[in-house]
């Protein structure tokens, strides 16, 4: 399978604090790799150094469009305006159908403050699945969300893959079956 | 550069507290100052102390938002070109805060003896853009600290702007003060600009 990026040997400290010591990774194109490992262990340092925010030994060995739609720990969304607003500042129009399959669209007129975490996660993923991005990157992409929403994200990541795309995230919940894991040690002790 | 002020438009527009909030700090500031009664030589350094309080106010603000909500963190790895969003924010002020600051100040107190409606609107905006990113340097500096650090690094940029400012609109000496303020305009645009940016990307870091 071709690759997407590769990380040899790499050693990475934050204030002398080591986060990553003869690190390696291999990231390929049309897979999921979920990146897991305890709080602190630099989930996502390594989801940074792949959107080359830190630098690194980091070497892209593939042609595939550089575009990335990034999910952070924070959902980027404005709190005082409605979900469809926060589209609108995005130049997006809400996918109904997509919407709706997430249990989402009955939210469009509602204030972002006034909805739970798990809702606010959801209306950030749909940003993502609407991006027309091959390659999302996510942080704890199922952060909040119950357990009937986690099986619908995942079947949203497995089209994405049969879509010819590509998926890294950081998760410390329940595992993706078929994907990529990456464990990181904990190397703080 | 579309998206962003759309976005930036958009911001202004649906959250109307944007546009509220620096005009009515702006306006209570001038309403203190004429109530005070002052002599006439302070007659535009009232305009000019609240136009500073206000930009400095607004500026605590302007990347807080996107920069809390995760917003900025998204444009960076996305790589987004930011110098867009930064110029896009600037812009957007202009329209709804700056201008409208610019009409208030000529309602109440006029136009300085020796400027001409469009001089005095052109050296205004022009004070009012080179300050803005210098106090947004401040601002995005301290973000993850809420210290003094702003204001420390403000300093020294105002000193050469005061100078050009008392001989602008109290001595009322155009040549060559305007083209001082347009060159320390231009430095501000392009040059603290861009260390904004750099600033956010380390912040983000």
């Amino acid at each position: 399978m071709k690759a997407l990026a590769i990380i040899n040997n790499l050693n990475y400290k934050v204030d002398e604090r080591c986060i990553f010591k003869n690190f390696s990774l291999r990231v390929n194109i049309n897979e999921i790799t979920e990146i897991r490992g305890r709080n602190g262990s630099g989930k996502t340092t390594i989801l940074k150094i792949i959107c080359r925010e830190i630098s690194s030994n980091l070497s892209n060995s593939s042609s595939q469009d550089n575009a990335i739609a990034y999910l952070g720990h924070q959902n980027a969304l404005i709190e005082e305006l409605t979900f469809k607003q926060n589209f609108s500042l995005n130049s997006l129009d809400i996918d109904k159908p997509l919407a709706k399959q997430m249990n989402i669209f009955h939210l469009r007129n509602q204030k972002i403050n006034n909805l739970s975490f798990g809702e606010k996660r959801k209306i950030a993923l749909l940003r993502i699945f609407q991006s027309q991005t091959k390659l999302w990157i996510m942080d704890e992409p199922f952060l909040g969300l119950d357990a009937d929403s986690v099986n619908t994200i995942k079947e949203l990541f497995f089209q994405h893959i049969e879509n010819k795309g590509t998926i890294i995230l950081s998760n410390h919940q329940e595992t993706i079956s078929e994907s990529a894991k990456v464990q990181l040690e904990d190397l703080s002790e | 550069m579309n998206n962003f002020l759309k976005r930036e438009f958009l911001l202004f527009f649906n959250i109307p507290k944007n546009i509220y909030l620096p005009l009515s700090i702006y306006s209570i500031l001038f309403v203190i100052f004429v109530a005070l009664g002052l002599p006439d030589n302070f007659k535009f350094a009232n305009v000019f102390i609240s136009s500073f309080i206000t930009v400095f106010i607004i500026s605590e603000s302007s990347y807080k938002d996107d920069f809390e909500s995760g917003a900025i963190e998204q444009m960076i790895l996305e790589d987004k070109n930011l110098i867009s969003y930064v110029l896009s924010k600037l812009f957007i002020q202009t329209v709804f805060v700056f201008i409208p600051m610019l009409i208030i100040g000529l309602l109440f107190s006029g136009l300085p003896q020796n400027l001409s409606l469009t001089q005095f609107s052109a050296s205004y905006l022009a004070c009012l853009l080179t300050l803005s990113p210098f106090f947004n340097l401040g601002s995005i500096v301290s973000i993850r600290k809420n210290n003094s650090l702003n204001a420390l690094i403000i300093i020294p940029f105002l000193v050469p702007f005061i100078f050009l400012i008392e001989g602008l609109f109290i001595s009322g000496q155009w040549n060559p003060n305007f083209y001082f303020l347009m060159a320390y305009f231009v430095f501000s645009i392009v040059f603290i600009n861009l260390l904004v940016v750099e600033v956010i990307k380390i912040q983000i870091r």
